[in-house]
């Protein structure tokens, strides 16, 4: 399970990469989220960050009947919204590179103190 | 409301239709919550057509209201109230307005009722409406009173306690009745019943133009 705090500052581009493979409705985003490991996530919980990307731009909305019947809130990315996600994948990838050494030179640190106590 | 939103409320009261008695009331309460946030009627229409579909699709695949909206009904409307844009000061006054003038012609419309009931009784001439200083702070504390009663209501959707909302309308009350008994009845003007009606005409023609605006 990962915690909320970590999931939160994640959670809107995540959600950003899943709309622009494919237009899709909350509940495909929040089941695919469970499929990429996040855990079960509801619906009720990705509908404000969707909002939030609906405000500032990155996504538009439709709502139209979906091939089963109900009518859906389908969502697909902008210009703006592309940009955002390209920009953050380089964010994430920068944090990912920078937890990744610390946690590895931690390690490396630690094998050097043994290595001199012997 | 505009022609949008009036449009999707109708909507939306069909939607509802489709839940069952329990999840209806779960959004009830989620609906007249978002009713007191500070958004526009739109917006409000919109989130709720949203929230409404999500239900009904979760009682398609078996699952209950706390399932796609998690137990914290309450943490998610503000949730969702956070991320949707502000009404202006303007804006905000305008439905304050709008809300209030509804009440103030049905109340002048009570009243002038009672006070041609009161005139014949008394057999003076029933189409002159005499206003007193108690008439018009009688009728502010129950318009005052109303409004509180319902922000009281949208405010706590989730947990209200009826005692406090009881003890509420109790003080109001009871300060409107010593205001009414402690302070002199002076008659400070008696207008014609004709001049009434078309006071409430006005009100209700203003009420429709500010909510066609809104």
């Amino acid at each position: 399970m990962i915690p909320s705090q970590m999931l939160k500052g994640t959670l809107s581009g995540c959600i950003l990469a899943i709309i622009s493979r494919k237009e899709t409705y909350g509940y495909e985003i929040a089941e695919k989220l469970s499929g990429y490991g996040f855990g079960k996530i509801a619906e009720g919980t990705i509908y404000p960050l969707l909002l939030r990307l609906e405000k500032n731009g990155f996504v538009e909305t439709e709502y139209r009947a979906s091939e089963l019947g109900p009518k859906r809130k389908y969502y697909s990315l902008t210009q703006l919204g592309s940009e955002e996600l390209e920009a953050f994948k380089n964010s994430y990838n920068e944090l990912s590179n920078a937890v990744n050494s610390t946690l590895k030179g931690g390690e490396t640190d630690e094998q050097g103190s043994k290595d001199a106590e012997r | 409301m505009s022609r949008e939103a009036r449009m999707l409320r109708d909507e939306n009261n069909k939607l509802e239709k489709q839940l069952d008695d329990k999840t209806n009331e779960i959004l009830t309460d989620i609906v007249v919550y978002i009713r007191s946030a500070n958004i526009s009627d739109i917006d409000q229409e919109t989130v709720r057509r949203d929230i409404t579909q999500m239900l009904i699709d979760a009682r398609g695949r078996g699952e209950t209201a706390a399932d796609v909206i998690g137990g914290d009904y309450k943490a998610f409307c503000d949730a969702i109230i956070a991320e949707i844009p502000k009404l202006s000061a303007k804006q905000r006054i305008m439905t304050a307005i709008r809300d209030t003038l509804p009440a103030l012609g049905l109340l002048i419309g009570i009243w002038v009722v009672f006070s041609v009931i009161e005139q014949i009784i008394n057999g003076a001439t029933w189409y002159v409406t005499p206003v007193s200083v108690t008439d018009i702070l009688g009728g502010a504390a129950m318009l005052i009173l109303a409004t509180l009663i319902v922000v009281y209501i949208t405010k706590n959707s989730f947990n209200a306690k009826p005692a406090a909302l009881v003890c509420l309308i109790l003080l109001i009350t009871a300060v409107a009745l010593c205001a009414a008994l402690l302070l002199p009845s002076r008659i400070i003007f008696s207008p014609n019943i004709a001049a009434d009606a078309a006071l409430v005409i006005v009100i209700f023609a203003a009420h429709k133009i500010i909510d066609n605006k809104l």
